[in-house]
């Protein structure tokens, strides 16, 4: 197991420099001067000069990618162009409530998808089925900053029931969690009811239901157990979805967490900011895969010998 | 008529979804014919209007129709999603069908590649491109075609794995078929399959991320008609005027729904494991 994860590791070198690479282009895209976009077209010469020396951006651009590399290895993502505070700090202060509704949408989105799923799989064709396979439906098509809202004019502006903005209390929680819950929730259900169905038509289980197991330990012990190994797959697949929609939720429900900032530096252009939220965000999906896979190696013990 | 469209035929959510879809791209059409109004023209004195008879779905707060808007707007929702999966269904199968055919370093370096895609969330990386590239309708949908190509290039590399041994294509190498010819008769046609499932799975999360980068500022821009951004200017009279966010929301939910009514029949009819489920 200990070679399966050191081995996953090193595997995940040169992808790292490849999100590093792609994170630090993003800057040099833009057409013209980068100084002077991020500066505005009325900076006086000084300040542009100042900028320039400051990020390099006269040197070639090999060494500004290493200057640049060897600046984030040791912690610095560099100072915001708008509030002048290093991008690091921002990050630190912004973190917190990104991985709080993240993890609570995760988590919401496991405990009601599963659940539905098997209840959608044991009573296949039932008015249960139907139901949740119906709003499983809706739940991925549903534009996520349409349904925040929805959301909020329902249960906020008319019922006047959940505050719809900020961050703090419990109560502020609901609606962004929910909201970026949604789609994930709905994909997990369809995939453990399509993966139970398949699981519960398995020999093994015809063997556990003739040696006259109980129905709910064939189901809870016996078909849950497999039924779940392609839902550790998606999850991990599900979480750069995750972040991509806490941008959105985090913007309309004035969440302050990193999505939220991220929205705001892009109409800055205060690239330092973009360039560090989008790597740390990148990072953080890359040791999540790297966990599922882990997870996904114990559960399914086959996956270490490919 | 082939057997897979009479299969589908069967599918009833399918079939809705191929009504919705038809129905997007006729109102698309005709727009000029069924829009009541201008989508352009302000009629301030009637701005914030709620829904009557001269403007069905109500005004915004320039007093522009919003049904209007919304009819034209399917033009644009419709470019979003054509052009997205267009650009990353010909990078994406393009590499797929390198890496799978040749392995070697080809397959290690592009798959190296699809996996630094795969860290970045599509939203993230494609708001961060199209800031620096400036907003607009362009470069949202080359950005969000140029990022989507990873699960393409996936999907097709592991198909012409299995397909590369098979005995028609060992047949076809042995009789002197060039690479190219081995790939775009052989390979290619019996791969295709799949891809077509996963295009029309791929349209209707195009639109949704196109209708996200729109609502966030960073798409079409004024008086352009997109859905997205007509919610966005819903957002701040969501109290006074809640039709302005409602019905665009609406008109991308269905467009969403049809398209995955019809690639989940898709996937059924081309995956028989899945039948019947």
């Amino acid at each position: 197991m200990l070679t399966f994860i050191i081995r996953r590791f090193f595997t995940m070198i040169p992808i790292l420099i490849g999100v590093t690479l792609i994170t630090f282009s993003i800057m040099h895209l833009s057409e013209g001067d980068p100084a002077r976009i991020m500066l505005g077209l009325m900076a006086s010469e000084e300040a542009i000069a100042h900028i320039r020396q400051v990020h390099g951006l006269d040197l070639p651009l090999h060494i500004q990618y290493f200057r640049w590399l060897g600046r984030i290895i040791t912690g610095d993502f560099g100072r915001s162009i708008q509030s002048r505070r290093p991008v690091i700090e921002m990050i630190r202060d912004r973190l917190p409530a990104t991985l709080e509704l993240t993890i609570t949408a995760m988590v919401l989105a496991l405990l009601v998808g599963i659940a539905a799923g098997i209840i959608s799989a044991v009573k296949q064709y039932s008015w249960l089925d139907y139901s949740s396979m119906t709003f499983a439906l809706f739940g991925v098509s549903m534009p996520p900053f349409w349904l925040g809202l929805m959301m909020m004019l329902i249960f906020g502006v008319r019922l006047g029931w959940l505050p719809i903005s900020g961050r703090g209390d419990l109560n502020q929680l609901i609606m962004p969690a929910i909201v970026l819950s949604t789609a994930q929730m709905a994909i997990i259900a369809r995939l453990v009811r399509s993966s139970m169905l398949e699981v519960i038509r398995q020999d093994y289980i015809l063997t556990a239901r003739s040696k006259g197991l109980a129905e709910r330990i064939v189901i809870y012990k016996h078909a849950l157990k497999n039924a779940m190994i392609p839902v550790v797959t998606m999850v991990a697949l599900q979480l750069p979805f995750l972040f991509g929609g806490a941008v959105i939720t985090e913007t309309i429900f004035s969440w302050p967490g990193m999505g939220r900032m991220l929205v705001g530096s892009l109409f800055e252009r205060d690239f330092p900011v973009i360039q560090g939220t989008v790597l740390i965000i990148a990072i953080i999906v890359m040791f999540a895969n790297l966990l599922a896979d882990i997870v996904y190696a114990i559960v399914d013990p086959r996956i270490r010998f490919d | 008529m082939p057997k897979f469209v009479k299969e589908l035929g069967r599918n009833k959510l399918a079939v809705v979804g191929i009504i919705i879809v038809i129905t997007i791209v006729l109102t698309a059409i005709f727009a000029p014919f069924l829009a009541p109004n201008s989508f352009r023209e302000q009629n301030l004195r009637a701005r914030l209007s709620p829904p009557s008879s001269d403007y069905p779905l109500g005004t915004d707060a320039l007093g522009r129709c919003v049904l209007s808007r919304i009819i034209f707007g399917s033009r644009i929702a419709l470019t979003y999603g054509i052009v997205i999966v267009s650009i990353s269904a010909v990078v994406g199968i393009t590499l797929g069908l390198i890496a799978g055919f040749f392995g070697g370093y080809a397959d290690a370096i592009i798959m190296r590649l699809v996996d630094i895609t795969l860290s970045f969330p599509v939203l993230v990386l494609a708001l961060a491109i199209v800031s620096a590239l400036g907003p607009g309708l362009y470069n949202v949908m080359v950005v969000l075609g140029i990022v989507g190509w990873s699960t393409y290039a996936r999907l097709v590399r592991g198909q012409v794995l299995s397909v590369r041994e098979s005995d028609y294509v060992m047949a076809a190498r042995a009789l002197g078929a060039s690479n190219s010819r081995m790939i775009l008769f052989h390979v290619l046609p019996n791969v295709i399959g799949p891809v077509i499932v996963v295009a029309t799975l791929h349209f209707p999360s195009a639109l949704i991320a196109a209708s996200a980068l729109s609502f966030l500022g960073m798409g079409a821009q004024p008086p352009t008609p997109c859905w997205g951004a007509i919610l966005a200017d819903g957002r701040a009279y969501l109290r006074r005027a809640h039709w302005i966010a409602t019905f665009p929301g609406v008109a991308i939910m269905l467009t969403v729904l049809g398209f995955n009514f019809i690639g989940d029949g898709l996937r059924d009819v081309l995956d028989p494991r899945l039948r019947k489920r």
